[in-house]
């Protein structure tokens, strides 16, 4: 942001430049579960221990991690990333479509505008109804509630591709799938990555929706079975993986995308 | 989500006609429902889980004379509201003060992206702990999930003000005051605008989300209760209308974000 004030040179005041807002939420997190007496809102330092108890072990053979995390996490994580992966390739196939053609375009908008506004958890009944109880509701509604954003984004950076590279395309006379290769999907990257990054966001909350409203197995499954059986401590603990989970997703896509765009001046939102 | 995009170079490419552009998209959405229509017709999907176009659409009207779901629409709605104008009103306030001291800004800036990063309705078991089943839970995780979009804008708004014109305002010797409210607030309007027009929608999911996972009130109560009724027709019925209705918000808060870029570019 700016870059008029000095920034510390040593690694560890760096760390605590960045990171003392955090560790002020989590110490007034502290703070408010020792003092409360509730149950429901054990203190920071409580849930760690939970955490620790709960999915990490001393045993290398499992990566020092849990059965009982060997046993949910991956169900979940494997939901997330196919339900996610129908949503970009389905996506950025339908954006293509839209945005080579402004009259299917216009045609088409409304009826994407409706899907992309309706909250998506309204769909969980109906999806319900149709899948049943399996996995297959969760894939639904995490592709469903994140391929319109994709779509909509890669045409407008297909729409949008430079006149000059196209006529200087076309004269090359490059063959249809290099054309696409080679200039359309990367002249249309960037917009394409900052509808897969708000994606991301998405795709994780109907992740936890979906497990929670109606599934047998996953960390929103654990969650809900912690809550009815008034386990609270270890209901925070599973929050503690989900966050984490969260904060290792998007970090993983950061990196992803500052990679991919490197080429460009302007790296999307992860220069934020 | 979508950005305008303007054709710097190139001849510009003929605009539609607003008639011609209104005529493809009724089109187009009629050739949706046909293709909806089509599949029943051919039994490719079972009655109860699909429904027919014909019969969701006369289940539109018995939805909205019923008032139970219109009474659970006005609930969420104002559900909505209170959760956007509480997480926006702080979250702008926050970011307004904070921006402006880039020692506390950046540090802020790291919790408040891993903060977003934890999916919001993790935490709705909790907010049902803690604030029971009513309204005020739907309003509590609405507001959390929203907050830090809207605080994220803010202080990227505030970040990218125009250096001449701060310089300009110490020249003249402005007061704090005057500072914030004429400098700093006008210039990160847009990008506020823009993180409260997408906190609107993640908001509207996090209330119904609520109210399918617990709040005993609301529009996701009413169509869960069709659901399990098996009218799943009503249900249908009731997805389009709210629907409609996120479209509706979508479309005005659009317009509001365009009237604000335009005004502040004017000044």
């Amino acid at each position: 942001m700016s870059d008029i004030i000095r920034r510390p040179t040593h690694l560890a005041a760096r760390a605590v430049e960045a990171l003392w807002v955090v560790a002020l939420l989590l110490g007034l997190w502290e703070l408010v579960g020792r003092r409360s007496h509730t149950v429901f809102f054990p203190p920071f330092s409580k849930v760690c221990s939970q955490f620790a108890d709960d999915w990490l072990t001393n045993r290398p053979s499992t990566l020092f991690l849990t059965d009982n995390f060997w046993d949910t996490v991956p169900i979940t994580l494997s939901r997330f990333a196919r339900g996610w992966a129908i949503a970009v390739v389905a996506g950025i196939g339908i954006g293509v479509v839209l945005g080579r053609s402004p009259i299917v375009r216009v045609m088409y908008s409304p009826i994407i505008r409706f899907f992309m506004s309706l909250p998506n958890a309204a769909l969980l009944p109906i999806a319900l109804q149709f899948f049943g109880l399996g996995g297959g509701m969760n894939l639904f509604l995490i592709a469903f509630g994140t391929v319109w954003l994709i779509a909509t984004n890669t045409a407008d950076g297909v729409g949008d591709v430079n006149d000059e590279w196209m006529r200087t395309a076309r004269s090359l006379r490059l063959p249809h799938r290099t054309l696409y290769a080679r200039v359309i999907l990367p002249a249309a990257s960037p917009h394409i990555f900052a509808g897969l990054r708000v994606s991301v966001g998405f795709a994780l909350i109907l992740m936890v929706v979906g497990e929670y409203y109606a599934t047998t197995a996953g960390l929103g499954h654990a969650v809900s079975r912690f809550q009815q059986t008034f386990r609270y401590t270890e209901m925070w603990s599973a929050f503690l993986l989900i966050a984490l989970i969260g904060i290792v997703v998007n970090m993983a896509f950061d990196a992803i995308e500052r990679r991919a765009l490197r080429w460009q001046r302007r790296a999307g939102l992860a220069e934020l | 989500m979508t950005t305008t995009t303007t054709r710097a170079d190139g001849p510009p490419r003929a605009a539609l006609a607003p008639i011609t552009a209104v005529a493809l998209g009724v089109a187009g959405t009629a050739s949706v429902i046909a293709a909806w229509a089509l599949v029943v017709a051919a039994g490719w999907v079972s009655e109860a889980s699909l429904p027919a176009p014909w019969s969701v659409a006369s289940g539109l009207p018995r939805v909205l004379s019923d008032g139970v779901f219109l009474d659970g629409l006005a609930d969420t709605l104002a559900s909505w509201l209170a959760a956007l104008s509480i997480a926006s009103g702080s979250a702008i306030a926050l970011g307004v003060l904070l921006g402006t001291v880039p020692v506390v800004s950046r540090p802020l800036m790291v919790a408040i992206n891993a903060l977003r990063s934890i999916p919001s309705t993790t935490l709705i078991p909790v907010a049902i702990l803690l604030f029971g089943l009513g309204q005020s839970m739907k309003i509590a995780i609405s507001t959390y999930a929203v907050f830090p979009i809207v605080l994220i804008n803010t202080l990227y708004g505030v970040a990218n003000r125009e250096p001449m014109r701060v310089d300009a305002a110490r020249m003249m010797h402005w007061s704090r005051l005057r500072v914030y409210t004429h400098l700093v607030l006008p210039s990160a309007a847009p990008a506020i605008v823009t993180g409260i027009r997408v906190a609107s929608g993640i908001s509207l999911v996090v209330v119904v989300s609520a109210e399918l996972l617990g709040a005993k009130s609301g529009a996701g109560h009413v169509l869960i209760r069709f659901q399990q009724a098996l009218r799943i027709d009503l249900a249908y019925a009731c997805v389009i209308l709210i629907g409609l209705v996120g479209a509706l918000i979508y479309a005005l808060l659009s317009a509001l974000e365009r009237l604000t870029i335009r005004r502040v570019h004017l000044v």
